[in-house]
């Protein structure tokens, strides 16, 4: 590479290094909260983010 | 276009290459859908276009981050350097798999109602504010995208119309690529699936790239600041930059000369030269390939140079720039002003020892 590319890859990768970290953490701290009615059923693999989306007994009754 | 295409130059070396690869993706895929049917049965089996899905997804991110290390795992330890011979190939299959993944996907989340499965992509979901609920499909067809840019440009047609340069700046945008995917792994995947190891296996991943890219990218910018400073143009300097002995017979010392681009000395048959260390393909660095047949060859991807003037050997018409050298003693010195491309240039000569042959 040349010294040109050399500096442009270090910079790129001091400012997206941490971006990328940050994001990775702010995500996994911000899961969304399992629904009260779900956390008792233990969690099947297929269900979440089917098509047609189910709707909580509360959202129902609405 | 001024470059004729020349299609894929087959060599043993880039079959086994891409056989492997190829059986890695097979071996990765079979495993994930045996294990996913194994594992999730009854009321919790996972419908196979999901898992399909899942598996496209998982192998195209271990692949990314396969690709990532390569290049400074082979600055930091030369055994490495084989893996980046073919790179790209693995480039490529790592975006057709990413594309087998993005496509179930629309598929299965968005093909199946009135709206145009692309349309449904782009507007289904607004929720731009919020981390847990965000738009993460978008992240991960803008990852798609910049992988489909390259994979299209890969060829050394569009390497040599678009110049090394603009080509490698080009090539760069896969770091961002990396940081969509990420984010696309985590605001998607990892906001259903509580499995704490999937969080764990991730961040290690995550921490493994980026601390390999940041550790290197430091360590030769640092390179390139120290050595000796340059005159102005005008000057005629020459600078004591090695000893003939520092550098083994058809080998090379890299060169640091603050503000310049890397110089190239190579020692070969009772003779020194000197050339930029970019290669004029993809700017491996030469001083770290050999002489091979007389000829100067990039340890990236074999291209040669005739170390006396910086030519491609017939019927190869590149030129890289080349130095003037003189010996005195044991003692090498450089003019630190490159010549023209392909400018030749007499090689210092120095008397061998007999322990030297």
């Amino acid at each position: 590479m040349t010294r040109s590319h050399r500096k442009w890859h270090a910079w790129g990768w001091a400012v997206l290094g941490p971006l990328v970290v940050i994001g990775l953490f702010a995500g996994l701290i911000n899961r969304r909260p399992i629904p009260l009615e779900d956390a008792a059923v233990k969690e099947t693999a297929d269900t979440d983010r089917s098509p047609v989306r189910r709707v909580s007994p509360r959202e129902a009754d609405r | 276009m001024s470059v004729g295409y020349v299609g894929v130059q087959w060599n043993r070396h880039k079959r086994v290459y891409d056989a492997i690869l190829a059986a890695g993706i097979v071996v990765f895929l079979l495993v994930f859908v045996g294990v996913g049917k194994l594992a999730f049965r009854g009321s919790e089996a996972i419908s196979d276009p999901i898992l399909f899905m899942r598996a496209f997804g998982a192998c195209a991110l271990l692949m990314l981050h396969v690709i990532l290390c390569i290049g400074p795992l082979a600055r930091l330890d030369r055994r490495f350097l084989p893996l980046l011979y073919n790179r790209r190939h693995l480039g490529v299959a790592t975006f057709v798999v990413g594309l087998l993944h993005g496509t179930t996907a629309i598929g299965f989340y968005h093909g199946f109602g009135k709206v145009n499965p692309f349309v449904s992509l782009l507007t289904n979901n607004n929720n731009f504010g919020s981390l847990s609920a965000f738009p993460f499909q978008l992240l991960g067809a803008a990852a798609l995208t910049i992988m489909f840019l390259m994979a299209a440009t890969s060829h050394d047609f569009w390497l040599r119309n678009l110049s090394a340069g603009t080509w490698k700046r080009l090539h760069m945008l896969v770091y961002l690529a990396y940081g969509l995917l990420v984010l696309h792994v985590v605001l998607g995947a990892l906001q259903s699936q509580r499995n704490p190891w999937l969080a764990v296996l991730l961040a290690i991943g995550v921490f493994t790239v980026v601390s390999l890219h940041v550790v290197t990218g430091t360590r030769e910018c640092l390179r390139d600041r120290r050595g000796p400073p340059v005159q102005p143009l005008e000057n005629e300097q020459w600078i004591d930059v090695a000893c003939v002995d520092e550098i083994a017979n058809n080998r090379a010392k890299t060169v640091c000369l603050a503000g310049r681009e890397r110089i190239a000395l190579f020692r070969y048959d009772g003779q020194v030269s000197a050339l930029t260390n970019v290669c004029a393909h993809q700017g491996g660095p030469l001083s770290e390939g050999k002489i091979v047949g007389g000829c100067v060859t990039c340890p990236w991807h074999g291209w040669q140079y005739r170390p006396q003037d910086g030519q491609s050997p017939p019927p190869f018409a590149e030129r890289i720039a080349t130095y003037r050298v003189r010996v005195q003693g044991r003692r090498i010195f450089l003019n630190p002003q490159p010549l023209p491309p392909g400018t030749a240039v007499e090689p210092a000569r120095f008397e061998e020892k007999p322990d030297d042959a």
